[in-house]
Order: C-alpha cells, then sequence, then structure tokens
C-alpha cells in the first residue's frame, strides 16, 4: 500500500466513524418521529448536540475520583480504536490484520467496564442501578455475539474481521442457505441489545425505573457528555456497518484508489441508512421488554447461532 | 552461567535456605520484642525467597537439568531433586510471590493486635514455601508426597490462625479432609506407576513403555482426581472458598496465588511426561471439567460479597481457564498435532504466571482494605479510592487484569486460550470444533460476568461514598504493603504489554513432547505481540493497542486547539441524588434518616438479576428479621441476611455427610467397650489372616 492509498483509506475510515455515526442516529431519530406521525428534529442535530455539548463547561460531581474524570476520554478513544477494526465503505481497515474478532469483543468489554465503574463512581443510587443493568444485558448478549461471529469465522477460516468480512461477502450461494439467516438474528440482537436499543432499552427514557444506559451518563455534563454520547453513537455506526458489510457487502469496495470506492462509499451509506431506518421501524414497532424477558430475547440469540453451528459443522453449508 | 560466577545455583539454594535460617534464629533471640522479631525474620524470608526465584530463573535458562541427591531416611529412599525448566518456571513464580508476601506480611501482620504466636504463623509461612518449593523440585514418590503433605499441614495451621471463630475451624477441618482424600488419590496414582517402573524415582516412570489402557485410565483418573482437589476444580472445589478467606491475607495471596498452582504443575507433568499416550479423550474430559469450573466458579463470585471468599471463588474461575489450555493441549497432542498441544500448554503455563501476580494484587488489596477498615463484607465498604489512592489505583489494575481487559497481561493469556479453542478445529476429533466454539462462547460469558462481579467488588469498595463509619475513616497503609502490590501491578501490566518477556521462557518450560510450538513462541517478532499457534507471523500486539488508545485524546486535544477552543476546567458541585442531603454523613448503624452513603447500590442489589437469572444454580433464601419494640409497623432495625447455598453442598456433600455419619455410627457397635471382644476381634484377625496367607 503506498502512501497516497493509506492517507486516504485513514481519511475516509475516520470521518466514516467520528461523523457518519452522528448522521445515522439523526436519521434513526427522524425516521421514528416520521413514523410516529411527528415531524421529528433535523437530521443533523446530533452533530449540533455535541458540538454544543464540547464547548460547555463540565461540571464534576463532588463524589467522584478520578476514574469518572477519564471514562469519556477512555470510552471515546477504546470506540474509535475498535471503530479502525471494522471495515466500513471499504473491506481494508486501517488496523487490518491486527484486529480479530477476540480483541474486538474484548476491547468492548474495556469501554463497558469503564463506563460501569465511573456510574458507581457518583455514589447515588442512579449509578448503580444503570451499572448492574448494563452489565448484566451486555453479559448475556457476549455469548450469541461470540458464537455467531466464530461462525462466520469457521466458515470464511479467520478470525480476523478485515478477512472475515471480505471472505464472507464471496460467499455468495449463502444467502440461500438457513445458515445465512441463523447467523443474522443473533447478530441483529446483540447490536440491539448492545445499543441499548427497543426491545431492550429504550433510549428516550429518564424515567428512574426503566432507563439502563441513560442512567450510567446520568451525571455527565459538557465535555464529558458529549464524548460519552459520540461514542455511543460511533457503536451504533460500528455495529450498523458490521452487520451491513456481513449480511449486505453489495458494492463493498475491495481497494481503495479505484472507481469502485466511489460505488463503494454511495452503497455503504445507501446500506446503512436502511439498517437506520429499520432499527427505527424495530423501536417504533415493538415494546421495550420486561427487564427479565431479556435473557429469554438473547437466549433465543444463542439457540440460533448454535443451531448454525450444528448446520455448519454438520453439512458444511 | 559461567559469566557470573558468584550466581552458582549452590550459592543461591544456600542462599535461599540459610538467610531465613539465621533470621529465624536472630528472631528467636529478640522474642521479647515481637514486633521487631516479625520484621526482621520476614525480611530474611522476602531475601531467602528472592535466592529461590533467582534459583529458578537458572533452572528455566540452564542448558542441562540440575539434579541433586541426598541421603534420604533410609538407603533405599535417596532425596532426589531435578531443576529442569518446568520445575524452575514454578520455582520463579512461587519464589517470585512469597518474596512479595513476605514484604507485605512484614506489616500486615501486625495489624491489630498481633498475636503471641506471630512468629510461630511465620515459621509456618516460611514452611509453606519451602514445600511448595519441594514439591516443585522433587524427583521421586516420597520426596513428593512428604513435601505435599506438608504443604497441607502448613496450610491448614495458617487457616486457623484464627481459631477462636468457628468459620475458621470448619474450614480447617474441610481442608484437611478434601486435602486427605486428594492425596490419597495421588498416593496410589503415584504407587501404582511406581510398582509397574519397578522404583520410586520420577525418572523410571518417564522411561516406562506402555501400560495396559485400563490400569493407565485408572491410575491417571486417580491422580486428576488428587490434583483436582488441590487445583479446586468443580466439583472438587469445596475446600477453596471456605479456607482461602480466612488465613491471613498474605497467606491467601500465596494461597490462591501459587499453592493450587502446584497441583497445576503436578497435573502437567502427569499429562505430558509421567503417562504416556493418553486417549485424546482425557483432554476432552479436563476440558470440560474446566469449562465448567471456570463458569460455575465466577457465578458463585459474583454472588459473594465477602471480598476474600470472592476472590477465592475467582480462583476456581481462573484454573478453570489454566486447565482449559492443558486439557486442549493434551487433545492436540494425543492427536498428532504437538505445535498446537504446545502452543495450548504455553498459553495455560502464561495464564498460570498472570493468575499468579492479579490474584496475589487482588489478595493484597483485599489486606489492605480490611487493615484500613476491618470489615471484610462489601457493603461496610465505599469511597476508599479518595481515602487510600495507592491500595485503590493498584487494586484498579488487579482488577481489570483478572476480567482479561486488554492491554493487561489477562488479557494477554485469554487471548492465547482463544486461539488455542479456535486451533482445536485442526483435532482429528469431529467433536473438536463445534466444543472448540462453545467454550469460547463460555469463556465469553464468564469474562462479561467477571467484569460485572469486578465492576461491583471495585465499585462497592472503593467508589462512591463510605457505607460504613470504619470506611470513613481509613487511611491509608504504609508502603510495606503499598510497595509490593505496585511491583506486582507493574508486573501485570509489563507481562500485558511486552509478552516477549516471558513467553521465550515458557517456551523452554514447555515438556519435550510438545515443545515443536518453541520456534512460534521464541519468533524475535513476538517480543512486543502475541504469537499465533501456526502461519504469519504474530500480529495483535497489546502496546499498540494502548498507544491507539492513548493518541485518540492526544489527537482530539490537538484538533480542538487547530479549531481555537479552549478548555475549561470543571466545576465541582454536588451530584444530583433526587433532593436527598448530598452531604449528610452516613450512620454508624442502620437505621436513622436515610443518608447518601447508604442509598448507593448494594453489592447484592448490584447482582440481584444474575441472582434471579441464574436462581437454579443456587439455593438462595432471602431471611427478614424486623426489630420492633412497640409495634411492628414502626420497627426499629430492619435486618435481611441472604443465605446462598451452593448446589454441591446441597445434593452431593451434605448427603455423602449423613451417609458417613450413619456409616459410621453403624460400625461404631462393634466398639462394646469390653475387653473380652476385642480379645475375640484380634484372635479372629489373626485366624482369617493365617488363612488367607499362601
Amino acid at each position: 500500500m503506498n502512501i497516497l492509498e493509506t492517507v486516504v483509506l485513514w481519511t475516509l475510515h475516520l470521518a466514516g466513524l467520528l461523523f457518519w455515526p452522528l448522521v445515522l442516529v439523526g436519521v434513526i431519530r427522524r425516521a421514528k418521529a416520521l413514523l410516529t406521525c411527528r415531524r421529528g428534529p433535523p437530521i443533523l442535530q446530533p452533530v449540533r448536540d455535541i458540538a454544543k455539548l464540547l464547548r460547555k463547561r463540565e461540571v464534576l460531581a463532588d463524589t467522584t475520583t478520578w476514574v469518572f474524570a477519564v471514562t469519556p476520554w477512555v470510552s471515546f478513544a477504546v470506540v474509535v480504536v475498535v471503530g479502525l477494526m471494522v471495515p466500513l465503505a471499504t473491506g481494508r481497515t486501517p488496523l487490518a490484520g491486527r484486529a480479530d474478532l477476540i480483541l474486538l469483543v474484548y476491547l468492548f468489554a474495556l469501554d463497558r467496564f469503564f463506563r460501569t465503574v465511573a456510574a458507581m463512581d457518583t455514589g447515588t443510587a442512579f449509578g448503580g442501578l444503570g451499572a448492574s443493568r448494563e452489565s448484566f444485558v451486555s453479559t448475556l448478549a457476549e455469548p450469541a455475539l461470540v458464537l455467531s461471529l466464530w461462525c462466520v469465522g469457521i466458515l470464511t477460516g479467520s478470525l480476523d474481521l478485515g478477512e472475515m468480512v471480505c471472505r464472507f461477502a464471496g460467499l455468495a450461494q449463502l444467502v440461500l442457505s438457513p445458515v445465512y439467516l441463523l447467523v443474522l438474528l443473533p447478530l441483529v440482537l446483540v447490536a440491539l441489545a448492545e445499543n441499548c436499543r427497543i426491545p431492550f432499552d429504550d433510549p428516550t427514557t429518564h424515567l428512574e425505573l426503566t432507563m439502563i444506559h441513560e442512567a450510567m451518563s446520568l451525571e455527565y455534563s459538557g465535555r464529558g457528555l458529549a464524548l460519552m454520547e459520540w461514542a455511543s453513537m460511533m457503536r451504533v455506526g460500528i455495529w450498523l456497518a458490521l452487520i451491513a458489510n456481513l449480511f449486505f457487502p453489495a458494492g463493498l469496495a475491495d481497494e481503495v484508489l479505484t472507481p469502485h470506492l466511489l460505488v463503494g462509499l454511495a452503497s455503504f451509506a445507501l446500506r446503512t441508512v436502511v439498517l437506520a431506518v429499520g432499527v427505527a421501524l424495530v423501536e417504533v414497532t415493538f415494546a421495550r421488554l420486561n427487564f427479565f424477558r431479556i435473557p429469554d430475547l438473547l437466549g433465543l440469540a444463542v439457540a440460533s447461532a448454535v443451531l448454525a453451528l450444528i448446520r455448519i459443522v454438520t453439512l458444511g453449508r | 552461567m559461567d559469566t557470573w560466577p558468584l550466581l552458582t545455583a549452590e550459592r543461591l539454594a544456600l542462599v535461599a535456605c540459610g538467610v531465613p535460617a539465621a533470621g529465624l534464629l536472630a528472631a528467636v533471640g529478640l522474642y521479647r520484642r515481637l514486633p521487631l522479631a516479625h520484621r526482621l525474620f520476614s525480611a530474611c524470608l522476602a531475601a531467602g525467597s528472592l535466592a529461590g526465584a533467582g534459583l529458578g530463573l537458572l533452572g528455566l535458562l540452564a542448558d542441562r537439568p540440575l539434579r541433586i541427591a541426598f541421603a534420604g531416611p533410609h538407603p533405599s529412599l535417596p532425596v532426589t531433586l531435578l531443576l529442569d525448566p518446568l520445575a524452575g518456571l514454578f520455582l520463579l513464580l512461587i519464589c517470585g510471590l512469597a518474596a512479595h508476601a513476605a514484604w507485605y506480611g512484614r506489616e500486615y501482620a501486625l495489624h491489630g493486635d498481633p498475636a503471641p504466636s506471630l512468629l510461630l504463623q511465620d515459621l509456618t509461612v516460611a514452611g509453606l514455601i519451602a514445600a511448595m518449593a519441594g514439591v516443585v523440585l522433587s524427583n521421586d514418590v516420597v520426596t513428593f508426597l512428604a513435601t505435599w503433605e506438608l504443604m497441607t499441614v502448613a496450610t491448614f495451621v495458617l487457616v486457623l490462625q484464627e481459631h477462636g471463630r468457628t468459620e475458621a475451624r470448619k474450614a480447617a477441618y474441610v481442608l484437611l479432609v478434601a486435602s486427605q482424600l486428594g492425596t490419597a488419590c495421588i498416593v496410589v496414582a503415584l504407587l501404582g506407576l511406581a510398582q509397574q517402573a519397578g522404583s520410586l524415582s520420577f525418572d523410571a516412570f518417564r522411561q516406562l513403555g506402555p501400560l495396559s489402557p485400563a490400569l493407565r485410565n485408572t491410575l491417571f483418573a486417580l491422580a486428576l482426581i488428587g490434583f483436582g482437589t488441590k487445583a479446586g476444580l468443580v466439583p472438587l472445589h469445596v475446600w477453596l472458598p471456605l479456607a482461602h478467606p480466612v488465613a491471613p491475607s498474605h497467606v491467601s495471596a500465596l494461597m490462591s496465588g501459587v499453592m493450587i498452582k502446584t497441583a497445576v504443575y503436578g497435573l502437567i507433568r502427569c499429562c505430558f511426561e509421567l503417562f504416556r499416550d493418553l486417549d485424546a479423550s482425557w483432554g476432552l474430559a479436563i476440558l470440560s471439567l474446566a469449562t465448567v469450573s471456570a463458569f460455575l466458579g465466577v457465578l458463585f463470585a459474583l454472588m459473594e460479597h465477602d471480598l476474600k471468599r470472592l476472590l477465592a471463588y475467582h480462583s476456581i474461575e481462573n484454573i478453570g481457564i489454566i486447565l482449559m489450555g492443558v486439557g486442549a493441549g493434551l487433545w492436540l497432542e494425543a492427536s498428532a498435532v504437538p505445535v498446537l498441544g504446545g502452543y495450548a500448554l504455553a498459553a495455560a503455563l502464561f495464564h498460570t504466571v498472570n493468575h499468579g501476580l492479579f490474584k496475589a494484587l487482588l489478595f493484597m488489596g483485599a489486606g489492605s482494605v480490611i487493615c484500613a477498615t476491618g470489615h471484610r463484607n462489601l457493603e461496610e465498604m465505599g469511597g476508599l479510592l479518595k481515602r487510600m489512592p495507592r491500595t485503590g489505583l493498584t487494586f484498579f489494575i488487579g482488577a481489570m487484569a483478572i476480567c482479561a481487559l486488554p492491554p493487561l497481561n489477562g488479557f494477554a493469556s485469554e487471548w492465547m486460550v482463544y486461539k488455542t479453542l479456535w486451533a482445536l478445529s485442526q483435532a482429528a476429533d469431529p467433536w473438536a470444533q463445534p466444543l472448540g466454539a462453545l467454550v469460547a462462547a463460555v469463556l465469553a460469558t464468564v469474562g462479561g460476568l467477571a467484569a460485572a462481579c469486578f465492576a461491583k467488588a471495585f465499585g462497592v469498595a472503593f467508589l462512591g461514598l463510605p457505607r460504613s463509619r470504619r470506611a470513613a475513616d481509613a487511611v491509608e497503609v504504609g508502603p510495606d504493603m503499598w510497595v509490593p502490590m505496585a511491583s506486582l501491578a507493574a508486573g501485570c501490566a509489563l507481562l500485558g504489554l511486552v509478552p516477549g518477556l516471558v513467553l521465550p521462557l515458557l517456551a523452554r518450560a514447555l515438556p519435550a513432547c510438545v515443545n515443536d510450538a518453541a520456534p512460534a513462541l521464541t519468533d524475535p517478532g513476538a517480543f512486543l505481540a502475541l504469537p499465533v499457534p501456526a502461519g504469519p507471523a504474530p500480529y495483535l500486539s497489546p502496546i499498540a493497542i494502548l498507544v491507539a488508545i492513548g493518541l485518540v485524546p492526544l489527537g482530539f486535544h490537538l484538533a480542538w486547539r487547530w479549531l481555537g477552543e479552549s478548555f475549561d476546567r470543571p466545576r465541582v458541585y454536588g451530584p444530583w441524588s433526587c433532593g436527598y442531603p448530598g452531604d449528610a454523613p452516613a450512620p454508624a448503624t442502620g437505621g436513622g434518616h436515610v443518608a447518601m452513603g447508604r442509598a448507593q447500590y448494594t453489592a447484592t442489589a448490584f447482582s440481584q438479576p444474575f441472582a434471579f437469572l441464574f436462581r437454579q444454580f443456587f439455593s438462595r433464601r432471602k431471611l427478614l428479621d424486623v426489630h420492633a419494640k412497640k409495634t411492628e409497623y414502626l420497627p426499629e432495625r430492619i435486618v435481611v441476611r441472604i443465605r446462598i447455598r451452593s448446589p454441591f453442598d446441597r445434593w452431593i456433600y451434605g448427603p455423602l455427610r449423613l451417609t458417613v455419619l450413619w456409616l459410621s455410627g453403624r460400625v461404631a457397635r462393634i466398639q462394646a467397650g469390653s475387653v473380652q471382644l476385642y480379645l475375640g476381634y484380634m484372635l479372629a484377625t489373626l485366624v482369617l489372616l493365617l488363612l488367607v496367607a499362601p
């Protein structure tokens, strides 16, 4: 890879990672509003919110320690590093060949560990409440995530994220196989759970009895809140990109400096926006689950991944 | 070795034994001034342990194994020692951690009111260290069993330090019974091998030809039960969570950090050296048991609110992860893929070292917290990070390491275990690939549960507001206690970031039948990166991850400045707490008004969703005592007690205990108390023996 190619790849990837998720979240919010017969905020409203919050002075609770202060930075940085591992518009990633599934899972765990601990640092009842619930949901999502991506790994012969995406896209006949749906279902459920979306959590609620994710960032303000919000929007973007590239790879650019790149960018934008509208559709059609019914749904995800595994091991694809 | 003429093995061994012995003599002389004597002896013990660690390093780096033989109690029973790289690795780990623990104990053992038997406790700690070193060095059955038993006795005495408490006496008794049953199995296994080899030396076992399958499987099963008991493998783990927490904290660090590893050592010797041609299905069996151990260990840990018992349950989890590597290694070795088998075993050894470091660190952190607050219950702590910044920071690093979070050492070795599970698809067995996937899924769940558990432990103990008066008054411990912890925390970071420091050593320690994996581990490219079992160069570099994570905020700052924006210093204000007074002091006991410290989420509340979901795995009963003077509608005090009973107690050990008691009652009937009857028994036995004898 020559220097120009590297520069273009990094620029595009960073732009797609840092700013495109803000648009996607704007799309989700707008689509939800339109679907419920409201007008809704402009699509670029998340960008304005983040820009405003970044300029605001932060207020730290006097009960907190350095853990609370460093967490927005750690969370933001870890999510950016994860984003550099996941293919966006091209099959190439800046960290190609240096990042596998296990690192992805454990970097997400690192991010979550800091966020849960910081939530408990506030010394209020809300922090612990959010931390406990978030740990619960994400722990249950873990086996489904690893097992379904492990199945993709078995099919593609690699645990490296870039190779998994590129080779999985090459398995064209797979679309007609039950394995395709059996792997897609757990990943979609895990994506909804990890991003605190309905039916697992309601990202708009601030009611103590029901909130999960919001309870954890309740005490943040100004720049800290901006970083936390931005990181959580990037997580949405990363998950949508992962699902879009694995299961709907049409137009995925394989090289950087070719005319394909423009097609790749356009198709990436289109595919992620469609998925974002899909998330909005799920959010307006389903009700939020009872907290203790969440294990049932994530159990379904695990069962689906196990079925995919059985199918792969016994019958190949 | 020629380049350092002063550091020969003999001299190091002499220092390792001589300095503590001299320290003991001096300490006995200073008996009247107990704290001084204790400090002096502990310092000598630490120095001797360091020399022992040096000896281990020499053995690890030496080209030929070092053999030593002493005259034993009988001419036919010589005491033979063997220092080969595997023994050297374990010796390095044992003595290295012992040095930290002994130094930590200098101050820890003096907190509160030191008992007059303090020197006896110190002597027992020295005995425990010597016994563990003896176990890994011994090269014949008698030496091995003698040191193994000495280890048990030393642990028994140390667990009984607080013999005034029922809990300690019960723990010591259970420990003794479990250890003796385990040892009995090991005795039979080793003597069975000795009978076949015609010698008590382990060297003869290594030369032994193939055994008959039935005999080999029986003896190996016994060895697995014996070592599994010491290691705390589920369902033989019952003694571990009882015994580890009641010992003094620096001893808990030794017990959890290294003593249970001697069982891992014994199992590795058995799997890869003493028993030849084991079936691949033994690998499967060990892998399955290890997976169950890892899962149940972390699940019970999550339910636990006694900080030290929580850590003890995590030892069960981590032993499970270590034995996953051993089991997968055995499976792959038996499936004729020794390169991958060696890689798996290296992953297990790496996790053994790492668990030693972070578990000792965490137990010491727990000890410091106990020193400062006098409580072991998480619900009585809180807000300690502000009062004990050094203990808090090191405990945080240990917690991150045990949760396998990158870029620390726990992640490095667990990543290698995952790679091992991925490599299982190359075993001959068609079940290996799906099983590897399922075990990986369980391991991921275990990782999630461990992260939840340590978010709970760290969050409740160190963050937020104090939950009791003692926690509010806590002060930082002295340098004798936090320096060893800082050293271990630095070790956790260093081994995680630079795995190349330890992987070549692990490659040397691999048993002969799997050392084909050594090139992948000693590859110079693996210095800063984690190696993959086969194929292209190693690629995952923890230090690069750390640098990348560090560069993001830096880049953000630069971009922000470039945009012409500035950073305001944060303003400090009270948290939002629904209108409760934020600065009200926490009451010493419950009752009275709701103060904010008590309004925080408790550890019980934090783990309640997990308790509900996994309720089938243990019986959990909530007992509510309402203390009221006039009417129950105006309670003075409400006490909630949650009793958790493990299913093993309920379904296996409880009935077993009752059966044994019942049988003993029956058998006791022959003790009628009449001399004539006893004489009759003797006569009957004699006649029987004469009839049976050829």
